[in-house]
């Protein structure tokens, strides 16, 4: 199979505040065609579509609101070796399954990209209805800055 | 009997203060027995209105993630019918694939990530993978087959982006309509006897429980309804899509942001369960076999067999994508452009079965093809005061179990209607490694 290099996947729920982050520096790069060649994927809340992606893919980043107790619109850029999450567990529907559970899932099933980098927001609500904080939308330069050295490292990393 | 016990399951979404079970029960006397949801299209009318017909259907789409398929395609029944916009016959039997391929893919996940656990006997689909790795893969083969039909079809799987007011933008290639068609028989098919195999080993664990409800659920004459037909009752009988709201009745309850229905009786029940009460004659003889394996009767009363419904509908929904590119196939694929010229401007409504059950979306549009009104009315919402009264019933019947017990009941009972929180978040939460 022809893996992709690299996809910048978004997920999160536009209609919850903060959690529409990721779609909305989508739709940034999208308009300003930043990275052309690189596929951008919205999974939206469909977080378990990432699993296909994993397959393909050489290094997933994944942008997304996590709490990490930290400031609102306070970014961090990690791997998923550097974390720990909370695994929900006992769902009651599809609508509840998060990152946590694909992770896990993909690391048992074996179907784990080469590399997966995370760039996390903190969001500073996740109100119903509501859009994105001026705290967290302000963000947005920032997180392509950050997605822009990811990649170029990724790149000069492997060229090198 | 004299027991008191206070039950509340907070964890149903992550939104503070909705999407609870909360049970109290005083001196052996039920007091409280409800479920809390929020319901998130209340601010996609508002949203909508002012805007043209163009962007209607993409708007909506976005109502949910995991539903977006389903409101697209009422979305876009309701606009045409309210501008006077015919569709062709490929049209429509390139819809009837997407709703095939979003009803396999919904159903899957629901049977083998959220109701498998329940059947296994534990409390974590995550805690079966490292033993049932088999299973698993399968789960997500089926997955990706009914996402590439929505790719193939649509354009992209999540929020689909071709289907139009009036047909669509780009149209699927005949080698890809065949090379989907063998996946589905040579993949689709034998996953699919393999689940029936999987759920029919462990339908023990399905509780006895039943409660006959009134059950609504779309109805055609030719075929198993999931794209068209009429409203029906098992009530009442047939009714016109237009009386919708005579069919739904919303109203609102104190512990509820969403409101609920009721028809006939004090609830009604939509879903897989539904639409196999009212229709399974329509279903093929294979399916039906299928459905006689795993014991679902003609007449089923039992909201835990939403689960094994579905099952029934995978396998239909795969037989039936089969023989809609065999009838795709055989026309030929036309190159026709879609339809966009308005002979009308007024009121549509459109019906459509969605995973989880009828969905109604209605619009008014102004003189300009721009929206006055809309009104959206989701299955969750129809299923509401169906699980309230469920539980009502199902409490006393079990009150003398340990707490645990009707704890894990009542929360399989509302995973068996896979409810719909589009409104819910996912947000990770992470703590870094020495700090």
């Amino acid at each position: 199979m022809i893996k992709d290099p690299i996809k910048i996947i978004a997920i999160g729920n536009t209609l919850c505040g903060d959690d529409g982050i990721g779609y909305s520096v989508l739709q940034d790069l999208r308009e300003r065609s930043s990275f052309p060649g690189i596929p951008l994927i919205n999974c939206g809340v469909d977080v378990l579509s990432l699993i296909d992606h994993f397959s393909d893919t050489e290094h997933v980043i994944i942008i997304d609101a996590v709490k990490m107790g930290a400031q609102p619109g306070t970014i961090k850029v990690f791997e998923t070796s550097d974390v720990e999450f909370t695994v929900l567990s006992n769902l009651f529907s599809l609508h509840g399954i998060n990152l946590a559970n694909v992770l896990e899932l993909a690391e048992i099933i074996g179907a784990v990209p080469d590399k997966i980098t995370i760039i996390g927001i903190e969001p500073e609500q996740i109100h119903v209805g509501k859009g994105l904080s001026s705290t967290v939308a302000n963000a947005r330069e920032e997180i392509i800055e950050n997605l822009r050295s990811v990649i170029y490292g990724y790149q000069h990393q492997t060229r090198g | 009997m004299s027991r008191t016990l206070d039950l509340n399951i907070k964890h149903l979404t992550r939104v503070e203060g909705h999407g609870n079970i909360v049970v109290n029960i005083k001196d052996g006397r039920l007091e409280r027995c409800e479920l809390e949801i929020v319901e998130a299209p209340r601010f996609f009318e508002a949203m909508l209105k002012g805007r043209s017909f163009h962007e209607t259907a993409i708007i909506t789409s976005r109502i949910c993630g995991i539903c977006s398929l389903g409101h697209q395609i009422a979305s876009l029944k309701a606009t045409e019918e309210a501008l006077g916009l015919e569709v062709s016959e490929q049209t429509v039997l390139l819809r009837k694939l997407l709703i095939d391929g979003a009803t396999l893919q919904s159903n899957i996940l629901h049977i083998y990530f959220l109701a498998a656990p329940d059947f296994f006997g534990t409390t974590d689909a995550f805690k079966l993978i490292p033993t049932n790795k088999d299973v698993v893969l399968r789960a997500l083969r089926m997955k990706r087959l009914a996402n590439d039909i929505g790719d193939i079809v649509s354009g992209r799987a999540v929020h689909p982006i071709t289907p139009v007011p009036g047909g669509f933008t780009k149209l699927p290639d005949e080698s890809e309509l065949r090379a989907i068609r063998r996946r589905l028989v040579e993949e689709g098919l034998p996953d699919v006897e393999a689940t029936v195999d999987t759920i029919a080993s462990v339908l023990n664990s399905v509780p006895g429980f039943t409660r006959e409800t009134e059950y609504i659920s779309l109805s055609h004459p030719d075929e198993y309804a999931l794209y068209d037909g009429d409203i029906f009752s098992s009530d009442t009988g047939a009714a016109d899509v237009n009386n919708y709201r005579e069919m739904t009745n919303e109203f609102v309850v104190p512990h509820s942001t969403s409101k609920h229905c009721k028809h006939a009786r004090e609830s009604y029940m939509v879903g897989a369960l539904a639409r196999w009460n009212n229709n399974h004659a329509r279903l093929s003889e294979s399916a039906l076999r299928v459905a006689q394996r795993l014991n679902l009767e003609p007449r089923c009363y039992n909201p835990y067999m939403n689960t094994v419904a579905q099952v029934v509908e995978c396998y239909h929904c795969i037989e039936d994508s089969i023989a809609i590119i065999d009838s795709l196939l055989e026309r030929g694929i036309r190159n026709e452009k879609p339809n966009q010229t308005p002979t009308r401007f007024g009121r549509g409504i459109g019906a459509t079965e969605v995973p989880r059950g009828i969905l109604y979306h209605e619009y008014e549009y102004d003189r300009r093809g721009n929206i006055v009104s809309a009104n959206c009315i989701i299955p969750t919402g129809q299923n509401l005061a169906n699980i309230d009264h469920d539980m009502k019933k199902l409490v006393p019947e079990i009150i003398d179990q340990p707490k645990e017990i009707i704890a894990k009941q009542l929360e399989m009972l509302v995973r068996a209607y896979d409810p719909c929180i589009s409104c819910s978040v996912h947000i990770l939460n992470v703590e870094f490694i020495g700090g």
